[in-house]
Parts: C-alpha cells; sequence; structure tokens
C-alpha cells in the first residue's frame, strides 16, 4: 500500500506492507536515528518519535496507522529548529492540531530555539543543553531522549522534576544515568530564558590550565545528539548481504553431520559457512595484548558446540528473510553430551569436559604434555592452545588457575581476636549495550575492509588477520562511533565471521546480533563464587586477609585469568595488611559466554571483601567506618601483594601513588550522615546505611602501550591522529583538550582522528580502564613533541634563539626576547612553501611501568520492608579521586551511569538458565535493567579533587570503578537495616524474607 | 507483528470477521511488542469511532471508551483515582501513549496492569458480538473467556472513587519489567473483592468469603519470576494488609 505522511514537515508518500513497523519505514528512508535497541520490544525508546505530537515506539505502530500523520523523528529537531526560527507553524507536529493557543505557540519557538552557533555546531537548545550538562557518551539514544525533552517543553516550559522523570520513563540510558537529565532541563530553560546557562554543569579543576579539568563539551558531541550517521549500521551499502547465524539448540554436543544442501538452493544464498569448511585455526575472541593471556580454544564453527546458542552454521544471503529461510532448512545431527553449568558441577569428579582435546603451548609448556594429551578426547574438541601457562587443566575443566599470597596468612588467623569466612556468590549479568554488536565488512581490491563497533581495532586486525590468512596491510578497521561497549565490545564477537563471510564471498557482509543474542552468544560477567576470609584484632586492626575464587568462565576462556586475577588484585591493594593470600581457578561450564564486563573482576571482589570486613567489625566489636580508616592504604604503602598478581605474568610492585580514598570515606560519611540512625514512619521499613572502598587500575602497566601523531596542518591547525578508541566517553575530547592546552590553541583548531588502522598508529584499545591515561598521555607526548617542533621551526622562520620563544593563545610562538610573534598559519605555510623544513609532525609514544589507581568510596542509605522484602535505595552517594578530570562533566555521568548500573546489578539483574542451559530471560524487560524510575531519589557522584603524578595532567581513569561499590554498599546497609548478611547477587526480595524466616529456607527460584 | 493489518468499516465488520485466526488490533503495543504471544493471520484494527474515544458519566458510572489511552485516561478528570494509579503501574510515557484501556482488558495478561484493579473495582465491559451488545461483570467476563474470545470490547465501565475503595499493589524487579504480582483489592459497601494477575499463573478472582478454599485452588507456579511460596505468602502479606487498611478484621489467616 502506499501511504502519505509527513516527516519533519516535509509531505512523504512511501510504498510499504500496512503491518511494517514504523520504525523500519522510517528507517529505511534515510531517518536513521530512528533507531532498534529491543527487537521491537518497546523497552529501549531508541524508536522514539513523535506521532502527531505525541511520543510513541515506532517499533510498536504498524506503518499503515502512520498514514496521514505528522512525524518528527529525533534527527529532524535541527532542521525543525531552523523552520521555527523562520516562522514556520509547526503545530501539527507537535501538538497534532493547527489551533494551538498562543502559550502554546510560544513554549513551542522556545523549545525548539537555536544555540546562536552556525554550521555544524548549530543546535537546538536541548541538544546543547545535553552536550553541556555531558549526557552525550554512546550517544545511540542520545537523539531520541533529546526529542522527549524537546516535547516536554513544548508541553511544560516549566517542567517539574517529576514531569522530567515521566518524559524520561521509556527512554535507556546505560552509559551516563539519568541524573542530568534533571540538569539538561535546568540548562535548556536558561538559555531559553537568558541566551547562555548560567548553572555549571560540573566544578571545574586546576586554575592554572585552560581547558583540562574544566566542562567544555564533546567534540564529537554535536554530530552525536544531532542523530547523525556515525553508527556501523549507517554505513552499511546497499548491496550488502545479512549473515545470519544459526545457533545451538544444545548446550553442550558434537555435530554428528551439517546438511546445508537444502539451504544452498534457497535464492539469495550466496555461502553457508559450518565447521565442515572453515579455516582449522585455533584463536580467541578476547580483545587482549598479544599474546593474550586467553586460550586459543575456538575455530570460527566448531564440531562440537559448548552453550545454547552457538554458533553452527553463518548463512550469507542476499536478505535476512533469505538467510532466516535457509537457516531452517539446514538439517544438523547432534550427538547431545551431558553438560555443566556451574563451578560445582565443573569441579565435581568426572563431571563432563567441556574440552576435551589436544592442549598445546607456544610457550612453557609443560613436561608432561604429550602424557596429558593422550587422555584427550574425540577430534571434535578440537584444541586448547595457550599462549603461555595460565594453571589450566582441561581434564577437570579448569581453564585458569592461580594463587599466591604475601606474609603468614595462617598464623595471623590463629593469633587474630576474630576471624570471619564467608562465601559470596554473584550472578551472570550482561552488559546490554543499546546499539547490539553489529558489523559491516567488504573487499576494496585486495584489501578487506570492516566497519567494527569495537573497543579495540588493532585487536580486531589481528584476529580477522588470523581467521582470514591476510596480513594486517590488507585489512583496514574502521571504528566507527560505539553505541555502548561497557567491556563486551572489548571482544571480537562478530567481527571474525563478518570479516571472514566478506573475504570469502567478495561480498559485503552485514551482520547485527539480534537483543538475544546479545544475552545467549555475547559476552557476560563471569558468574563467580569468592570465599573471603579476614582476621582482626580488638583494636580494629585487619590482620590477614584470603580470597579464595572460582570462576565461571562458560564456554570459552575468554578473559578467563584476568578476570578473576582482578577480583584480587583491585580489592587486596585496599588493605595495609601483611598477610594476604588468594587461590582462584576458572572452570568451563556449557553457560552463555563470559568475559569483559566493566569493573572486570573487581565488583565481585570487592562485594566479598567489603561484606567480610564489616561483618568483622562488628564480630570484633568496632565502628566500621573507624575501621576502615585504619587500615585503609595511603600514599606511599608499597603494595607486595602485587608481584603475583599481574595478567599471567609477575605483577609490577609499586607504592601507592596520589590516594583520595581517606577524603572520600571522610566526606561520604559527613554527607550520609554516617553514625546517625534513620527512622520510616512505616512500621514494616527499617532504614540502613552501608559504604564501601573501590579502586580499580588505569590501564595496564607494563602491557598497555598507545601511539598518536600530532601534526600541523599547513593553516595552523592540528590533526592528531590516535590510535585510542573513544567508546563515547570523550577520549577524543581528551586528546584535543591536552593537545589544546600544550598548543596554545583553540579546541575547534584541532581535529582527532581515532581508531582506524589505516590512519593511525597502534594503541592496545579502550580497556582495563587505560583510555585517559594511556592514550591520553600518548596525545600529550605527542603533543609536547609537536611543540618542540614547532618552537624549533619557528627559531629557524623567525632567527632567534628556540630557548627566547613561547607559544601563546590564540596558536603563535611570541618572542621574549624581541616581543615578534609568528603565527601557526604563517609558520606552517612557509615550512612546506619550498624554503622551510617540512610538515611539522611528531609521533607520540607512551608506555610506562607507573600505575594510576583512582580509588573512591560508595555510600548507600536503603529502607527495606521487613513484611514483602522490598528493598529502595533511598540514596546513594558516589565519592571518586579520578585526579584530575579532563572532562568533569562526562566523568560525574559516567560516575552515575556505572553506578546505577551495578545498582542494577546487586538487586535484580542475572540471567536465569533453565535445566538444559536456555536463557530464559534473554530480552530488556525479562532481565530488568535501571530505568529512570529506578534511580534512587537522592543521588549524587563527587570528584575528590586528587592530582596525580603520572596521568596526564594528573588524570586517573574514571567511569568503570564506579561499578566497584553498589553491592557491598547495599549489603552492608540492608544489613544495618535489618540485621541480615546476603551473600549472593541479585539481593531479591524473595532472598531477604527468606533470611527474615518469612519463607522456607530453600534454595531460591 | 506478522499477519495482515485490516481495516473495516464499522463495528458490525469487526465483529463479523472476527474468528480463531483473527485479533483485534487497539494501540498495538501488546500485539506488536515481539513476544506478546499473539498470533493472528489477519489483524482487524478496531474502527475509531468517538465512542470509542470518550470517557463519559452515565448512570453513576465512568464509561471509558475501549480506546481510550492511558495516557488520556490520566487526563480525563472523570476517571476514578483508583485507576489512573494501576494505570501508572506502567511506566512508560510512550507505551502509555499508545496502549488502551480496551487491549489491556482483551490481553487479559497475567502481568496486566488494570485487570486486577478492574476486578476489585467490580468493573462491567461493554461488549459486541454476534449476537449483539451485552453488558457484563468482568468476574463473569472471566469466568467464562471462552465465551467472549470473539467478543470487541467497547467500553469498561467503572465506579466513581466515591462507590468504592481500592487498594493496588505490583511486584516488579523495576517498573518496566513484567510484574510478579498484582493485587488489588475492593470494598464495596460490605463486599469485598481481589483481583490477582500472577505472572505466568494467570488472573484469578479469589471469593474473599471462602478464602482458603478459593486460594488454595489457584495454580501459582514456580518460575524466574519467584517460587509458589513467595507469591502465596507476598499474596497472603499484602492482601492482609489491604484487608486492615479497608477496614477489616481478621485476614487471610481467618
Amino acid at each position: 500500500m502506499k501511504i502519505r505522511l509527513w516527516v519533519n514537515q516535509i509531505e512523504r508518500t512511501y510504498e510499504t506492507c500496512a503491518s511494517k513497523p514504523l520504525r523500519d519505514l522510517l528507517f529505511e528512508h534515510g531517518f536513521s536515528a530512528v533507531r532498534d535497541s529491543d527487537d521491537y520490544e518497546g523497552f529501549c525508546g531508541s524508536d522514539t518519535v513523535l506521532m502527531d505530537g505525541v511520543p510513541v515506539y515506532s517499533d510498536l505502530v504498524p506503518a499503515a496507522l502512520a498514514e496521514d500523520t505528522y512525524i518528527v523523528t529525533p534527527d529532524g529537531l535541527r532542521e525543525l529548529g531552523i523552520l521555527a526560527a523562520s516562522g514556520a507553524d509547526l503545530s501539527r507536529s507537535f501538538f497534532g492540531k493547527t489551533d494551538i493557543s498562543a502559550e502554546q505557540k510560544k513554549a513551542l519557538e522556545q523549545a525548539l530555539m537555536l544555540n546562536g552557533k552556525s554550521g555544524p555546531d548549530c543546535l537546538t537548545v536541548v541538544q546543547q543543553a545535553m552536550i553541556d550538562a555531558g549526557l552525550v557518551q554512546s550517544a545511540y539514544n542520545a537523539p531520541a531522549a533529546a526529542l522527549m525533552l524537546t516535547w516536554l517543553l513544548v508541553q511544560h516550559p516549566s517542567p517539574t522534576r517529576d514531569q522530567i522523570r515521566d518524559a524520561m520513563s521509556g527512554i535507556f540510558i546505560r552509559d551516563a544515568g539519568y541524573e542530568h537529565y534533571y540538569l539538561a532541563v535546568q540548562l535548556a530553560k536558561e538559555m531559553i530564558e537568558n541566551g547562555s546557562s548560567s548553572t555549571e554543569a560540573a566544578p571545574s579543576f586546576r586554575p592554572h590550565l585552560r581547558i583540562v579539568g574544566k566542562p567544555a563539551g564533546k567534540v564529537d558531541g554535536p554530530q552525536l545528539v544531532r542523530g547523525e550517521k556515525v553508527f556501523v549500521e549507517d554505513y552499511v551499502s546497499q548491496d550488502a548481504c545479512c549473515l545470519v547465524m544459526l545457533r545451538s539448540p544444545h548446550a553442550h554436543a558434537y555435530i554428528k553431520s551439517i546438511d546445508t544442501s537444502e539451504a544452498e538452493k534457497v535464492p539469495g544464498v550466496v555461502k553457508i559457512i559450518t565447521a565442515a569448511n572453515c579455516p582449522d585455526t585455533f584463536y580467541m575472541q578476547a580483545g587482549q595484548g598479544n599474546p593474550e593471556p586467553s586460550p586459543h580454544d575456538r575455530r570460527l564453527f566448531n564440531w562440537k558446540v559448548r552453550h545454547v546458542g552457538d554458533r553452527v552454521a553463518g548463512i550469507v544471503a542476499e536478505t535476512k528473510e533469505a538467510g532466516e529461510k535457509a537457516r531452517d532448512l539446514i538439517k544438523v545431527d547432534y550427538e547431545i553430551l551431558p553438560a555443566v553449568f556451574t563451578v560445582e558441577e565443573a569441579m565435581a569428579e568426572g563431571a563432563p569436559r567441556v574440552h576435551n582435546g589436544i592442549v598445546e603451548y607456544r610457550a612453557g609448556a609443560p613436561a608432561d604434555l604429550d602424557e596429558y594429551n593422550q587422555d584427550a578426547g574425540d577430534w571434535r574438541d578440537g584444541k586448547v592452545i595457550y599462549q603461555f601457562p595460565l594453571g589450566a587443566d582441561i581434564h577437570h575443566n579448569v581453564a585458569a588457575s592461580n594463587s599466591g599470597g604475601i606474609g603468614d596468612i595462617e598464623k595471623a588467623f590463629a593469633e587474630a581476636d576474630a576471624v570471619v569466612e564467608r562465601t559470596y556468590q554473584t550472578s551472570q549479568v550482561q552488559q546490554t549495550p543499546l546499539e547490539p554488536h553489529v558489523c559491516f565488512a567488504r573487499m576494496e581490491g585486495n584489501r578487506l575492509t570492516v566497519y567494527a563497533s569495537t573497543q579495540v581495532p588493532f585487536h580486531v586486525r589481528r584476529i580477522v588477520g588470523w581467521v582470514t590468512g591476510l596480513p594486517e596491510n590488507r585489512i583496514h578497521v574502521v571504528k566507527t562511533r560505539v553505541g555502548g561497549g561497557y567491556g563486551s565490545k572489548q571482544d571480537i564477537l562478530i567481527e571474525d565471521v563478518t570479516a571472514y563471510a566478506s573475504f570469502i564471498t567478495g561480498r559485503a557482509v552485514y551482520c547485527r546480533n539480534t537483543r538475544e543474542e546479545e544475552f545467549i552468544a555475547n559476552s557476560t560477567r563471569h558468574p563467580m563464587r569468592a570465599r573471603v576470609k579476614m582476621s582482626g584484632k580488638k583494636d580494629g586492626t585487619i590482620t590477614g586477609i584470603f580470597m579464595e575464587v572460582r570462576a565461571n568462565t562458560g564456554p570459552y576462556g575468554n578473559h578467563c585469568l584476568t578476570v578473576p586475577m582482578n577480583s584480587c588484585s583491585k580489592t587486596l591493594p585496599l588493605f595495609k595488611c601483611a598477610n594476604m593470600a588468594y587461590d582462584l581457578k576458572v572452570y568451563y561450564t556449557n553457560t552463555p559466554p563470559a568475559g569483559a564486563y566493566q569493573g572486570y573482576g573487581t565488583p565481585k571482589g570487592t562485594f566479598g571483601i567489603m561484606m567480610v570486613m564489616a561483618e568483622l567489625a562488628e564480630k570484633l566489636g568496632c565502628d566500621y567506618k573507624e575501621m576502615v580508616l585504619k587500615n585503609h592504604v595511603e600514599t606511599g604503602y608499597r603494595l607486595d601483594i602485587l608481584k603475583g598478581l599481574g595478567e599471567g605474568r609477575e605483577g609490577n610492585v609499586v607504592p601507592v601513588g596520589s590516594c583520595g580514598l581517606r577524603e572520600a570515606v571522610l566526606q561520604g560519611c559527613d554527607m550520609i550522615h554516617w553514625g546517625v540512625k534513620e527512622t520510616s514512619s512505616d512500621p514494616d521499613v527499617r532504614i540502613g546505611k552501608g559504604f564501601a572502598m573501590i579502586m580499580q587500575g588505569s590501564g595496564l602497566p607494563g602491557l598497555d602501550h598507545a601511539e598518536a601523531i600530532a601534526k600541523m596542518e599547513t593553516d595552523g591547525t592540528v590533526i592528531l591522529n590516535s590510535g585510542c578508541a573513544d567508546i563515547g566517553t570523550g577520549l577524543d575530547t581528551i586528546c584535543a583538550k591536552v593537545v589544546s592546552e600544550i598548543m596554545c590553541m583553540p579546541m575547534e583548531h584541532i581535529t582527532v582522528l581515532s581508531g582506524d588502522t589505516d590512519g593511525s598508529v597502534f594503541d592496545t584499545g579502550s580497556y582495563a580502564s587505560s583510555g585517559t591515561f594511556f592514550s591520553g598521555n600518548a596525545a600529550v607526548v605527542a603533543a609536547r613533541g609537536l611543540k618542540e617542533e614547532v618552537l624549533k621551526e619557528a627559531a629557524f622562520q623567525m632567527e632567534e634563539e628556540k630557548e627566547d620563544l613561547e607559544l601563546r593563545m590564540p596558536g603563535e610562538v611570541y618572542s621574549r626576547k624581541t616581543g615578534k610573534t609568528l603565527s601557526y598559519a604563517d609558520l606552517s605555510h612557509t615550512a612546506c612553501s619550498g624554503t622551510g623544513h617540512g610538515t611539522m609532525v611528531y609521533h607520540g609514544t607512551f608506555v610506562t611501568a607507573a600505575s594510576s589507581v583512582p580509588y573512591g568510596a560508595h555510600f548507600a542509605q536503603v529502607a527495606v520492608n521487613t513484611r514483602t522484602g522490598e528493598i529502595d535505595v533511598q540514596k546513594f552517594y558516589a565519592l571518586q579521586d579520578a585526579g584530575t578530570p579532563i572532562n568533569p562533566e562526562l566523568a560525574l555521568c559516567q560516575m552515575y551511569g556505572a553506578a546505577l548500573k551495578s545498582i542494577g546489578h546487586t538487586l535484580y539483574e542475572g540471567m536465569i538458565l533453565d535445566k538444559d542451559g536456555h536463557c530464559v530471560n534473554a530480552n530488556m524487560t525479562d532481565y530488568g535493567v535501571p530505568m529512570i524510575y529506578e534511580q534512587p531519589e537522592d543521588f549524587k557522584a563527587v570528584l575528590i579533587d586528587v592530582d596525580d603524578a603520572d596521568g596526564p595532567f594528573g588524570a586517573k581513569s574514571i567511569s568503570e570503578i564506579a561499578c566497584n561499590g553498589a553491592a557491598p554498599a547495599i549489603g552492608i546497609a540492608i544489613h544495618d537495616a535489618i540485621g541480615i548478611w546476603l551473600q549472593d547477587w541479585p539481593m531479591t526480595p524473595e532472598k531477604i524474607l527468606r533470611k527474615l524466616g518469612k519463607l522456607s529456607a530453600k534454595a531460591d527460584t | 507483528m506478522d499477519g495482515e493489518l485490516i481495516r473495516v468499516s464499522g463495528f458490525d465488520e469487526a465483529v463479523s470477521l472476527k474468528d480463531s485466526e483473527t485479533a483485534f488490533f487497539a494501540g498495538g503495543t501488546g500485539i506488536c511488542y515481539k513476544d506478546s504471544g499473539i498470533c493472528a493471520k489477519k489483524y482487524i484494527v478496531i474502527p475509531d469511532e468517538e465512542q470509542m474515544h470518550t470517557v463519559t458519566i452515565k448512570d453513576g458510572l465512568v464509561q471509558i471508551g475501549a480506546l481510550v489511552t492511558f495516557t488520556q485516561a490520566l487526563e480525563e478528570e472523570a476517571v476514578p483515582a483508583y485507576l489512573k494509579e494501576a494505570i501508572l503501574f506502567c511506566g512508560s510515557l510512550q507505551k502509555r501513549n499508545r496502549a488502551t484501556i480496551g487491549g489491556n482488558v482483551a490481553s487479559w495478561r497475567s502481568d496486566s496492569y488494570l485487570v486486577p484493579t478492574l476486578i476489585a473495582s467490580g468493573a462491567k465491559l461493554s461488549l459486541m458480538g454476534k449476537e449483539g451488545i451485552l453488558l457484563e461483570e468482568i468476574g463473569q467476563y472471566a469466568a467464562d473467556r471462552e465465551k467472549y474470545s470473539d467478543a470487541l470490547i467497547t467500553g469498561i465501565l467503572v465506579k466513581p472513587d466515591e462507590q468504592v475503595q481500592i487498594l493496588a499493589k505490583r511486584y516488579a524487579n523495576t517498573v518496566e519489567s513484567h510484574a510478579c504480582l498484582t493485587i488489588a483489592m475492593g470494598k464495596e459497601g460490605d463486599t469485598y473483592r481481589i483481583g490477582l494477575a500472577i505472572k505466568n499463573s494467570g488472573i484469578f478472582l479469589p471469593d474473599i468469603t471462602n478464602w482458603g478454599i478459593s486460594w488454595k485452588k489457584a495454580g501459582v507456579q514456580d518460575d524466574m519470576f519467584g517460587s509458589e511460596e513467595y507469591k502465596r505468602y507476598l499474596t497472603e502479606t499484602t492482601l492482609d494488609t489491604m484487608y486492615e487498611k479497608l477496614g477489616g478484621e481478621g485476614g487471610t489467616e481467618s
């Protein structure tokens, strides 16, 4: 049928099927900001449009019902702002009618007011306010959020907090949280009323610096908030084939045979890839430095499936429909094997072996390897290749193990006044980035170009090279904007097979995970069991800590050693304790895969260690706060425990550097009125408070590596080619700011080109909280080098001594001796005009053995209903030492986002598997993630001002650490409220009721 | 949503086309939702007639057209506060803008936002079937859903706040999660009514005068939303609280 509608005030007629979702129709016709994050689930809100002035999920509206309506899409806002400024009548688009009042007309004009800037910086005030508030980060939903705030201001020019919350009620934000949406509305109102905003979006740091440490927007903010075509899906060419995956219905089975003959006959099918015709290359998908501390234990397609959702066949077809039809025709005969789903099952004597093939080592093979391999099973098990020993024993499902410690732990326990030993369990939680995993690959001549939403473009290139057999010079990885990663896009989960499919077919190939595939076939947080034992003296001194970690890596060993190591290496060093030990083992199982997730192993270790400490304080009769203050590390304390806690090699033993931990604890205690008991008017409700110390790292010293090339163009502007991968956190902005600061030139004269393996130099990528510290420092090194080149060339051109010259805003060289100036434009032009020395350029490389550790403390106040078990997090305060926060407004939002994410993990998030290993809640609604209604009513993020010696301009990492505090803070607060200690995530009402004895003590469902 | 979307000229045609392979289409939030469980060959778009979009007061009852959206109902002064409270169980504004009162009743989901409250309030449904127009107690509708499977809900008649006291509570992980349990208790004069929606178990109308037997008979299952024991405990304790608040004596124990 043909339908007519007005989209962003322009009449359009489309041929469509009546029941096609309006969202699909709009997206197909170029309105790419009408995105889909939930496969027509009506949850995330990426598909929000206004239909005759009413916000709706366009996924849930059949196109036919949009006939003769006025639609506003998020990417139309700026143009509508321009139209409004020219006096156009937009009443139908925003009110669904033309007879609107003068007040409504005024509200409409004001809500669409422009920010007074021109060209690409021209935005509506709402869009500008969102950037100013730090909300535009990975931004997959930012355009939809801007649309909702605009609609809100049209309807309610002075909205209340409740009205703002209601307007945002259908928009899911994972990265920045929701708190600054209230601020954005305030900023927009100020711009409307006064032409500019006066409320500070975040505090400023380092008065002596011009732009570093000040809220200054985000270099890619305008294009992101406008909804420009910046994500992988926006690069997909019309001729692209779809890659559709046939996945295993079984948790553990051999493929006896696979028959694709009928499927291949389906018109449009180009190629079907299976275990029978894929390369016999074993690799792994973890995006880690090479050689990786993860075993190479998989091929593109295996003869053995190891989890429900494992790859069985990849169908390359002209259309998705053809691919799905073919998928249904593939006949697979499985030999079903018994499966294991928990570490307890995996470690049991005689447990089924998840991997039972030949074991190889690239280095350090044990002497008895041949003997070990004589016990290998069926050839279909393939191989497990270790780059170096990880303490593995696959015959007992052990993927990796490690142990170590300092001092005499047993003596410490024996001599202590009290010892507490508890076991904590954490669930399998999913990153749920709004943009699922997507990849587009195509051959260009003899080169393979891969558009990837990735945190690790150079690791993608390496692994695609392994799979295809292509050398790196023939692979070009383009990191587009990333619509949310949180660790899940550190792994190469679909780029490998998409790139290979393009390589062997010569066709452009597009692959996009469904939301269900995100749950069952991607990475998740490793479920973990941590037994923590802690001893202390009556005066509150902690004398010994032991952590036994048993982690579940699922079917493949991505990050299998390093995630559990983090549980210890980012928790034990919080304590000044001479006796500490750890013992960790990681088991293969048949659950959906685990991998990297923001916080890595630290949230789980922090949960156990802080909960035990609180319980020990109670047992010793000490005040928990005083015990924390007595035992936490301080600057200069030597961290001997780190020696054994490297990433598969010896760790760096370093003293504690800058440390804002004590200040975070003290300030947080003041804020939450620690020690003051709160009461509720409801007799069933008890209120309690808790807090936890937290720490993380800033990259991996001695392993991570970042490079950048700073180049002055002929007009005096600068392009920084950085290997960094900005995943929405503002890393490009950090690089631009440090260059601006060092080169004394405006931000707008600097462009950062990053994440493109052809156009930039090597960087390990954005993971392990390395971005600011490593890539930011590489930009500093490059800029300082460029500064030297500029001074050298200027000395030549000005015929002065270099030592007499300095750089000045807005981009000129000044002679202190003669008072002469030379603009960068003139300098650079001359340098390239036949008489100079050519382009001024500097290639900066940053590596270090130094470690800048961020610290903090998170506080919670909860109200627990003893009758129903319901938990309400009334207050949550996140206080963190991030060194110099280079982008303070973005930093605050990342703290809100990460903390809220972990509140979700603590209280309700968790994948649930049935007895056969099927995930029964593999969608957003059943899985449950925090929306704006779940945010604590009193939610604060506070940056503790601490300068750091090693970070760029004193900066440390910011967001990952914010995942670590919620579980112990809430757990301790629950105990303070009702006297029970919960020992596992999520802390559900049902568990509360069982602990309170209101339900039987049987296992929870 | 698979299946053909068809428009009709009026109620008669809509009702005449309804059979086991067709479904009525109201706001679409239930049907277009990918895991709706509703699968029809054809979807009959409910005729967009004025009476379906209006809220009126008639014979002391508030008559709400079936196509009145949640948002519209919240804006209507005549809609009782207790029903507005249930409407706000649906957190998402975008959903409330499309979801209709009639659609929510017709879908009869075990995590329904409105049905427990409507049961507790003793609401009536205006139905149009092949046999003509019916006005049916929602309890009767619940008791014989098969009988009304081809009938179109054209309106919902609810009592104003002055006639009935309602308490309702929804238990869910998050506002946007499916509810584990939605409970409502109503008091009208000396009469108490209970409406329960228990996820994956169904909608129940236990008889408060014969509570022990009727509640025992309710099939409540263990699932990812909680154990049977938990759901039963929560139901009982919540009803006890509600009963007490409504001035009752004894609670479920008695």
